[in-house]
């Protein structure tokens, strides 16, 4: 036999014992994934890093009876750090309430997921609900805590979604479930500065001097713009390049915009299918509001949603050129108090218009 | 591309894939294949860097070829040019800054107006260790102990080997070009080694370093504020920490390179298991004990030249050493304190001790037992000044170790760490006559029980993967 025979037949060899051993444990895996442990536990798992906010949003739901009368923000960072909803509810003397169930890091697929537990599992029926954009680009990759809000058969369905990032989901939710039998071998740390303890779901962002906003500012600006010029010639139906074509299947792929998406579809559909009023609003931060372009956005939302009913929908986006200036934001996306407090305003004036 | 990513998953798949099936017997273009994916692998962290690293393997390939075509003091020019310009871009990158730190330094204290501004350059990864791989090839030509390579790709592949290009073994060219001259052959032996190894060293790496990370982490960043049992209990959670970091980067790194059919040089030798610190430096990052032995040490005239030049020759290496690892006065320290208890060492016992030989297993004895236990202390000591961010901080960490009260209620957090620790302390134990550290490898086991143990493993890294802070391995700094 000669030597490259030898090396094909042991080859084979090697690839059939590694296949029975990779499938050995894909069904070890697969089991280990399914176990479905209790939810608390997973809503512990955040409770002190700096997703802590949706350990907060669970136990505010766990106390929470009816949403009747509460209108319910969702979305990024953004939202939780922008809109203060203590001063919401007081200044609105009506019965309704305010409550900002925004959570760091831009992520429709967990705001669905959130969407899905409040009105399908918990059978809470909010008076409105507010979908928060970010105001110059579309989420893209995925939370770092799906796998927390979303279970095994959701993380499993997402894949006829387009989720790119499934692996690393089945992998997190798999590595989550042992360690719960190893739980109290882990280092555990007494530090609870990062629990998010606020009696509202608004969390306020510190001051930063305007100088250092506008040195994040040039740093990020370059590519923020060249991701809102591409907005706008995809909005505007530009024919696009092969070259270009390809690159944004990629992105599609490789970032997981086509999940992002059809998750905030999915979302817009679960709110239409039980009548549940919704708006969404386009969150300034310093790009789009010196870019301004404030229809862009909008324009891009229609262009991209087309199952959304705009007319009963309002898309909200803000003209005020105030956001133009640096001392209203902490870095350049996330709004300091000050500025908080000038966009909580604004969005209840145009809340009130609905009244 | 870090060995601890689904992308490094992804990517070895295709690779191995593409090497064995779609360019079998084609070993030209399987060498260009490794070449191409060790440029992918090094430009996923910072891409345009793969023009110095290029750089430095054109200049060291042309400096080999005529060193090897020279005559009297040209030969002598070439090495000199090759090692200035090597060194010099692991001057400008790793040394400018710490070197202006300290010009700047000097001239507040002396009263001078004088200061460089420092570069906001970030260090190209691995670049230590190519570059020592590099000088090594330039020098060995030099010494006409190998000769020059003349096939660029082949010399390229040396330098560039992705398995071992950003975190070692620091190879020798007497090793690794041979391998890449012969035709790849498939050896499943060699491959399921390979398996085991990878599997081994992910272990050593997500279990046992990032489970003991979160210790140490916890005790450095509270030393003020912690009890001296728990600081004991930190430092020695870093001295794993590292351990499991580095030596499981090693054996992905070997267990790799097996895959392609490539042997790299053993890196690990169970160094927790020396009995003194000359043994334990050799059991310890051995690819690169071995280079300064070799490069440095012995031209310098080694143990032969005895007295105040063999003293004088150990401080210049572990200083020496203790520099590779960074730019920072900690290193330095650490260097110092090992050249210190090395000098002691030989100064008690000379070198009329029996040492163990490098492939024998450390054995059974209870004078091994306390000599391990108090080299053991010392390295971690030692590590101390490694880990800290500074001098002071390394000092003050010691002294609330000695000043502060032995136990309190924070000892009951740091406890859970020697449930990882001496589980693993004993698995070392027990693989130490194993081949090559190979886990398995020393044992018959029937397959079956060898595939439970390997799915516990594998369940076992899922079970750290995820759920712990991840740590990038600390070696990809230096």
């Amino acid at each position: 036999m000669s030597n490259s025979s030898t090396s094909n037949s042991e080859l084979r060899i090697f690839v059939r014992k590694f296949s029975r051993r990779a499938l050995a444990f894909l069904i070890l895996l697969a089991l280990v994934f399914a176990i479905k442990l209790p939810r608390s536990y997973y809503f512990s798992i955040p409770e002190k890093s700096s997703f802590s906010k949706i350990t907060w949003i669970e136990k505010k739901l766990n106390q929470t009876e009816n949403l009747d009368n509460s209108i319910i923000f969702v979305g990024s960072s953004i939202c939780m750090n922008g809109i203060n909803d203590s001063l919401l509810n007081a200044w609105d003397t009506t019965s309704t309430n305010y409550i900002n169930l925004g959570q760091s890091h831009t992520c429709f697929a967990i705001t669905d997921v959130l969407i899905d537990n409040i009105i399908n599992e918990r059978k809470l029926k909010p008076k409105k609900v507010m979908l928060c954009f970010k105001g110059d680009a579309m989420a893209s990759l995925i939370h770092t805590m799906y796998p927390v809000a979303a279970d095994a058969p959701k993380i499993l369905n997402s894949v006829f979604q387009s989720n790119s990032f499934v692996i690393p989901s089945i992998l997190k939710r798999a590595s989550w479930n042992t360690n719960y039998l190893t739980r109290s071998f882990k280092f555990e740390d007494g530090d609870m500065s990062k629990i998010f303890s606020g009696e509202y779901g608004y969390e306020p962002q510190g001051y930063r001097d305007s100088a250092a906003v506008e040195v994040i500012y040039k740093r990020l600006k370059a590519g923020s713009e060249a991701n809102f010029t591409s907005i706008e010639r995809e909005t505007q139906g530009v024919q696009q390049g092969l070259k270009t074509k390809i690159f944004l299947t990629k992105v599609d792929v490789m970032e997981n915009v086509k999940f992002q998406r059809a998750s905030f579809a999915n979302t817009a559909k679960t709110l239409d299918e039980n009548n549940i009023d919704y708006d969404i609003i386009l969150y300034p931060n310093m790009i789009s509001a010196r870019m301004n372009k404030p229809h862009l956005m909008a324009d891009y939302i229609r262009h991209t949603f087309k199952g959304i009913d705009y007319t009963k929908h309002r898309i909200i986006f803000m003209t005020d050129s105030a956001f133009q200036d640096a001392r209203l934001f902490t870095d350049m996306n996330h709004l300091n108090p000050k500025g908080a407090r000038i966009l909580t305003s604004l969005v209840y004036e145009e809340l009130k218009k609905t009244d | 591309m870090l060995f601890n990513s689904l992308e490094f998953l992804i990517f070895l798949v295709i690779v191995f894939f593409l090497f064995w099936v779609v360019l079998r017997d084609r070993p030209k273009l399987q060498s260009a294949l490794l070449l191409a994916s060790s440029c992918i692998f090094y430009m996923f962290f910072i891409p345009k860097y793969i023009f110095i690293l290029f750089l430095t393997i054109i200049i060291d390939y042309l400096a080999g070829m005529k060193i090897a075509t020279s005559e009297g003091k040209k030969r002598k020019v070439w090495l000199i040019i090759s090692i200035v310009s090597t060194c010099m871009v692991l001057f400008v990158f790793k040394y400018y800054n710490f070197f202006i730190d300290n010009v700047n330094g000097i001239s507040n204290l002396l009263g001078w107006n004088y200061s460089i501004e420092a570069m906001q350059i970030i260090l190209p990864i691995g670049l230590s260790f190519h570059t020592f791989q590099s000088l090594s090839y330039v020098i060995e030509v030099y010494w006409k102990k190998q000769e020059p390579e003349k096939d660029f790709l082949i010399y390229s592949l040396y330098v560039m080997y992705f398995p071992q290009l950003v975190a070692g073994p620091i190879e020798r060219a007497a090793n690794l070009l041979h391998q890449f001259h012969a035709k790849p052959r498939f050896s499943y032996a060699l491959a399921a080694e390979g398996m085991h190894q990878i599997l081994w060293g992910f272990f050593k790496k997500i279990v046992i370093a990032d489970t003991c990370a979160v210790y140490a982490n916890y005790a450095f960043d509270h030393y003020d504020q912690l009890s001296s049992a728990s600081l004991i209990i930190g430092a020695s959670a870093f001295a794993f920490q590292i351990y499991g970091d580095f030596s499981g980067y090693s054996d992905i790194a070997l267990g790799t390179s097996k895959l392609f059919g490539v042997r790299l040089m053993r890196n690990f030798n169970l160094p927790y298991f020396a009995t003194s610190i000359p043994e334990f430096w050799r059991r310890w990052h051995i690819s690169l004990s071995t280079w300064f032995r070799d490069y440095v040490y012995i031209p310098l005239g080694g143990s032969r030249v005895g007295g105040f030049k063999f003293y004088r020759n150990v401080f210049i290496i572990f200083i020496l050493s203790g520099i590779w690892h960074g730019a920072n006065w900690t290193f330095v320290m650490w260097g110092l304190i090992h050249a210190i208890v090395y000098v002691i060492y030989f100064y008690i016992w000379g070198s009329g001790k029996k040492e163990h030989p490098l492939d024998t297993a450390p054995s059974w004895h209870i004078r091994n037992l306390f000599a391990g236990i108090l080299t053991f202390i010392v390295v971690t000591i030692a590590w101390i000044f490694f880990r800290a961010a500074n001098v002071q901080e390394a000092f003050h960490y010691l002294g609330a170790i000695f000043t502060h009260s032995f136990i309190s209620s924070d000892l009951q957090k740091f406890l859970p760490v020697a449930i990882v620790i001496i589980p693993f302390l004993f698995l070392e134990w027990f693989n130490r006559k194993s081949h090559n550290g190979v886990i398995f490898s020393a044992y018959s086991i029937k397959p079956a029980y060898r595939m439970a143990i390997e799915l516990v493993l594998a369940i076992l890294i899922i079970d750290c993967f995820y759920t712990l802070d991840h740590e990038q391995f600390i070696y990809f700094q230096f």
